[in-house]
């Protein structure tokens, strides 16, 4: 299967003023992109993200590596026909109504004007600022949930197979963030690719297939969404807990809470316990995997716990740091199915 | 950046190479053409002048950068404004460095040149009204600049023709003038500048020329009439000058054909030539002398018989019948620097030379008078000319200095016998007491004529009484002749910023030129003086073809500004 | 190029809105409107003072005009990031830049042509009844002139603006521009220098730098008696030049464009 976006030994370096230095904005970055895939590309404010986008789109160059998009070199004008962008917080012509900047995007695709107004009231309509009290306003009348809708609209002008989403939701009230998320998954409903840069974790953990988190311009950990988040251990809760097996399980770290039993198992000895509480007549009132949140692995990720001399993330044991070379090939279709 | 700009675009890069070719090829060619010659910063000469207007040298910065942005217009308009109340208020300096400032920034403002160089030649005088020549030059660069500015027009063309005729009377220098307007503007309007092209020929001593050029006037006039589209009032001018001009070749051919006639019969005039030059006290000098100033007596011309229309000629007349001694040709006084040539300057600049010493004056002679035994005369208590009617009768005034040596007699008496009346005095009062009319033909009586005149004129005691003795006619006993005057005393230590007498040698030049004599006066001696002759003073050396009386007195500073009176020259 | 088309009229639309254009604009206008008043002040024929201030006010507000345009097209758009969701569309870099080039012509010539039919008109007025009275049409040629001028310094103005920041390019085409107004001094002083190094600098100077002085043809529509010899060559030349130049300057500008991050 092609991949939608392929980033080999990526870097990109800036001098730093007044000093004969410079600073890696993106740091030997390497990664794929499958199509059809959504994926999430995090890290904090600074971390590169926004320049490695920029690479991808052509309107940076880098410094050494290679990048390509849909199989042509970053920068390709016959591939942006097939893509589009959403930055953050886009700006437009502040003159310009709703409409008029969707149709002026349009007439840069090559459409005849006639037919990009046709797309546009399409398009403007699909995105809720269609409403009488909208459709004559210029931008600068916009508030910000506004503007950002007029910036997915012209994201979808050319109906594009690869989209660039840098922060979509970012300053919008829970409802507009909650149709923006409703659209990316829809999005992933018909097969798009997506490259989305978001902080908002749960959007993330609810859209995207797989997703990276970068640190100072370096990869720190790259995964599916069950490979970052899921647990390797399950929480089960017994009642009328055998003695024996309590005594086993208090001696891992059960608590005991009046007669029920909370104990923390390994995922492969879920079913030994179950057993063993099967056996021991004891009932089972819940058996709940354990997932962490991804804002958890962000945090520690960029909150510190770092071996000061690689700067790579120090690994937990029992939670073997994940990347491109141990994850799975190509896991997302099946989970995309 | 850009080097690896051009690495990745190398054919954007080639078309670079052509532009930059065409961009260096097109300045080229504009650099050659004159219309873009116009300087864009102030000449040095405005910068190191005081321009008391301004509070210090050069035009203000706010005047510039109005300059630069394409107002340069309306700021020369603005000055000349300025300048214009510094002349009324007779403050000249000022307006130098402003003439200087506004052509620069108007070069085609034609009217600046013009006055611009009639302030230079004409008003910057001494105490006495004599013009600093020191600036003629300095007016001739800057027409010259206007006439390298504005090349295709006439008009400066013109305005130099006229200075050089007028002020510097280089004859020569006002043919090509006009003839630049001519040969530049097809438009030129002719009576400026053709009829004084034909007039500057005839001074400058080429008379064929002269002719040629009425000629060529009277065609021009001609095809200008023929114009579609043209107004009366253009028509009407036209027409006259075609009339001018026709007169004008007509006296030019008569003249041609009778002056050098009348030389050949009349013999040439001896002008005796004398003259001193005292110094009276330092700075002050006197000029004083006689000679024998002869001349075409007035009306006596015969030219000839006109066709109707009055300016071409019909038959020659036999030329000058009377001639004697006249009043009106001038005598050149110049006083300058030993070796003194008026130079030419290639770019205007209003500085000169303020060790030049240069002084020009003209001194008129008059006079001159002559009766004979048995001649008429007007008895006068102060001598001075003779009223037209006894002037064309060569009648003169005598002043009871010479009355006493003519010893005459009232007309009356003479007529009643007391005296012999000559043949000749019998031809002056009859001429006086029976004027023919103006258009008659010939204007004077014939000497078969006179007899029966004199005789009706003896009986006509009326007559006598109202036309020669009202006019205090008396026959001389005696003849008399007394040769023209001059005399002039040039004080030149009011004005010592103008005469500094800064070197140690000096040249006093006296002259006079035929070329700029009276038409009357060159009736007798000619255009270039064939007629007259001087044993001391004739110079035909210094202008080849040109008999001049001419005198050169070298003077030492201490000759000039010594005290006391000294002769300095007596010849 | 339609891409760059597009871009060049959402230019211009955006252009007109701008105030501080649309102030040079109104305010030539009026001045043009008022040189009927200032001609007690001046002893020249009125109907020169009309036409030579009127040239002077269209060139003027010209340059504010252009400059001012010029210096912050590009800039603008990188510091809005407005550029971004263009460039991210299949629109090549010099599309951008060309249609923001064109998009600026087509502003100066507007505000140009309308400060001209304001200067033509004053002129017609003032001639009514008066002899000599020239048509006014000729006076078209001073403003093609200032026009061409206009477009040169327009190209400087936006090549300077691919790689320096509004407020050094200002100062850079303003002192460029003023340079160039004194081109024939530059070329007087090479030629009468004695030392060669600075006779070399100066023509060098004298070539590099866009000859804004060529333009100058205030005179001869002035004084009608000045006749011009081979105007149409005069004037095809200063255009051919013009042309050129900024031809020259735009690929550069896409040159350097080409190569810059946003």
């Amino acid at each position: 299967m092609a991949a939608a976006i392929e980033i080999t030994n990526l870097t990109k370096q800036y001098p730093v003023p007044m000093k004969r230095e410079v600073v890696n904005a993106v740091d030997n970055l390497t990664l794929t992109v499958g199509e059809g895939e959504i994926f999430g590309f995090l890290g904090a404010n600074g971390a590169g993200k926004t320049t490695t986008i920029k690479i991808l789109l052509g309107l940076i160059y880098a410094t050494s590596g290679d990048a390509n998009v849909l199989g042509a070199p970053a920068g390709d004008i016959a591939v942006k026909h097939k893509i589009s962008y959403l930055p953050e917080s886009p700006y437009f012509y502040e003159h310009m109504t709703a409409r008029e900047i969707v149709t002026f995007y349009a007439q840069l695709f090559g459409m005849h004007r006639e037919d990009a107004k046709k797309k546009a009231d399409q398009l403007v309509d699909f995105v809720g600022l269609g409403g009488k009290s909208d459709v004559n306003k210029p931008v600068s009348e916009f508030s910000k949930g506004m503007r950002q809708r007029v910036g997915i609209a012209q994201s979808l002008i050319n109906d594009p197979t690869l989209l660039f989403y840098d922060e979509p939701t970012s300053g919008l009230d829970a409802i507009a963030r909650r149709d923006i998320r409703d659209l990316m998954l829809e999005l992933k409903r018909q097969g798009k690719t997506m490259f989305l840069s978001s902080h908002q974790l749960e959007d993330v953990e609810l859209v995207c297939h797989r997703a990276s988190i970068i640190h100072k311009g370096k990869l720190q950990v790259l995964g599916t969404m069950d490979e970052l988040l899921g647990g390797e251990r399950v929480e089960v809760k017994l009642e009328n807990t055998p003695a024996d097996l309590a005594a086993k399980l208090t001696a891992d770290g059960a608590i005991r809470t009046g007669d029920v039993l909370t104990a923390s198992v390994l995922r492969e000895e879920v079913g030994s316990v179950i057993d063993a509480a099967r056996v021991g007549k004891a009932s089972v009132v819940s058996v709940v995997p354990m997932k962490r949140r991804l804002e958890d692995i962000f945090v520690e990720i960029v909150g510190g716990r770092l071996d000061k001399v690689s700067g790579s993330l120090i690994s937990t044991g029992d939670r073997p740091l994940i990347n491109n070379e141990t994850s799975s090939a190509n896991p997302y279709k099946e989970i995309a199915k | 950046m850009l080097r690896e700009a051009f690495a990745k675009n190398p054919k954007l890069t080639g078309t670079l190479v052509p532009l930059v070719a065409a961009v260096i090829a097109l300045q080229a060619i504009n650099d050659r053409d004159d219309m873009r010659r116009q300087p864009a910063i102030e000449p040095k000469s405005v910068k190191t002048a005081a321009t008391a207007s301004f509070g210090g040298a050069g035009l203000p910065f706010e005047y510039s950068l109005a300059a630069l942005s394409g107002f340069r217009q309306v700021i020369a308009g603005l000055l000349w404004v300025r300048s214009d109340a510094f002349f009324h208020s007779g403050n000249y300096d000022a307006i130098l460095p402003m003439i200087r400032l506004i052509t620069w920034l108007d070069p085609n403002w034609l009217d600046v040149y013009a006055t611009g160089a009639w302030h230079l030649m004409y008003n910057f005088t001494d105490t006495d009204q004599r013009s600093d020549r020191r600036y003629l030059p300095v007016g001739l660069a800057l027409l010259d600049e206007g006439i390298a500015n504005n090349s295709t027009v006439f008009d400066v063309y013109k305005e130099k023709g006229w200075n050089m005729f007028d002020k510097v009377r280089d004859y020569n220098g006002a043919v090509k003038a006009y003839q630049g307007a001519l040969a530049n503007d097809p438009d030129a309007e002719i009576n400026q500048v053709s009829h004084p092209l034909a007039h500057s020929f005839e001074r400058a001593g080429m008379v064929d020329e002269s002719i040629a050029a009425w000629d060529d006037a009277v065609k021009r006039h001609e095809a200008w009439m023929k114009r579609p589209g043209i107004t009366d009032e253009v028509k009407m001018r036209n027409a006259m000058g075609v009339k001018n001009a026709t007169k004008n070749r007509s006296i030019m051919q008569i003249r041609k054909s009778l002056r050098p006639a009348n030389i050949a019969a009349l013999g040439v005039v001896d002008t005796d030539f004398h003259v001193t030059v005292t110094r009276t006290k330092s700075k002050v000098i006197k000029v004083e002398g006689s000679w024998n100033l002869i001349g075409s007596i007035k009306d006596t011309f015969d030219a000839g018989v006109f066709e109707a229309d009055g300016n071409t000629i019909k038959t020659l007349g036999k030329g000058l019948t009377l001639d004697g001694p006249v009043n009106g040709c001038r005598v050149d006084v110049r006083l300058q620097d030993d070796g003194y040539k008026r130079p030419e300057f290639g770019s205007f600049s209003f500085e000169v030379d303020p060790k030049l010493t240069l002084m020009q004056d003209i001194v008129t002679t008059s006079g001159g008078r002559q009766v004979d035994a048995g001649g008429a005369y007007v008895a006068t208590p102060r001598a001075g000319t003779a009223e037209a009617v006894a002037e064309s009768a060569k009648v003169y005034n005598l002043a009871p200095k010479d009355q006493a040596v003519v010893n005459g007699v009232p007309v009356a008496q003479a007529l009643a016998g007391s005296v012999t009346i000559s043949a000749r005095g019998q031809w002056q009062l009859v001429t006086m007491a029976y004027p023919k009319a103006f258009n008659a033909y010939p204007r004077y009586y014939t000497q078969a004529e006179i007899p029966a005149m004199f005789a009706k004129l003896r009986g006509d005691a009326k007559t006598v009484a109202d036309k020669l003795t009202k006019r205090n006619i008396h026959i001389a006993r005696k003849g008399l002749y007394a040769p023209g005057a001059f005399r002039r005393e040039i004080d030149m230590s009011k004005d010592p910023k103008m005469y500094g007498f800064k070197n140690e040698k000096f040249e006093l030049i006296l002259s006079v030129n035929p070329r700029t004599a009276p038409d009357f006066v060159q009736d007798r001696i000619g255009w270039n003086g064939e007629g007259w002759n001087d044993r001391k003073f004739l110079d035909d050396k210094t202008v080849p073809g040109l008999r001049m009386i001419r005198v050169r007195v070298p003077l030492s500073k201490e000759d000039i500004l010594g005290s006391g009176e000294k002769v300095l020259f007596k010849g | 190029m339609n891409t760059a088309m597009v871009i060049a009229r959402n230019t211009i639309s955006e252009a007109l809105r701008k105030k501080i254009l649309n102030a040079f604009l109104m305010v030539g206008v009026v001045l043009i409107a008022l040189t009927f008043i200032f001609q007690q002040f001046a002893p020249r024929q009125e109907l020169t003072l009309v036409k030579g201030m009127g040239l002077g006010i269209i060139s003027l507000a010209g340059l504010f005009i252009t400059v001012i345009l010029c210096i912050n097209l590009v800039p603008t758009e990188v510091e809005r990031r407005t550029i971004y969701t263009i460039l991210a569309k299949p629109v090549r870099r010099y599309e951008f830049l060309l249609g923001k080039f064109f998009g600026a012509l087509g502003t100066l010539g507007i505000n140009i042509g309308l400060m001209g039919l304001a200067f033509v008109i004053a002129v017609a007025v003032k001639q009514i009844g008066a002899e000599n009275a020239v048509s006014p049409l000729i006076l078209f040629k001073g403003i093609l002139m200032i026009a061409m001028q206009m477009l040169l310094l327009a190209a400087l103005a936006m090549f300077f603006s691919t790689f320096l920041t509004p407020l050094v390019n200002f100062f850079l085409t303003m002192v460029l521009f003023v340079i160039g107004n004194l081109s024939s001094y530059t070329l007087d002083l090479a030629k009468n220098s004695q030392v060669a190094i600075v006779k070399y600098v100066l023509l060098g100077v004298h070539y590099v730098v866009p000859n804004f002085g060529n333009f100058q043809y205030t005179n001869p529509l002035l004084q009608p008696d000045v006749v011009v010899k081979n105007e149409m060559l005069f004037l095809t030349q200063n255009c051919a030049y013009a042309v050129a130049y900024a031809t020259a300057l735009m690929v550069l500008a896409i040159l350097v464009f080409d190569r810059r991050e946003v």
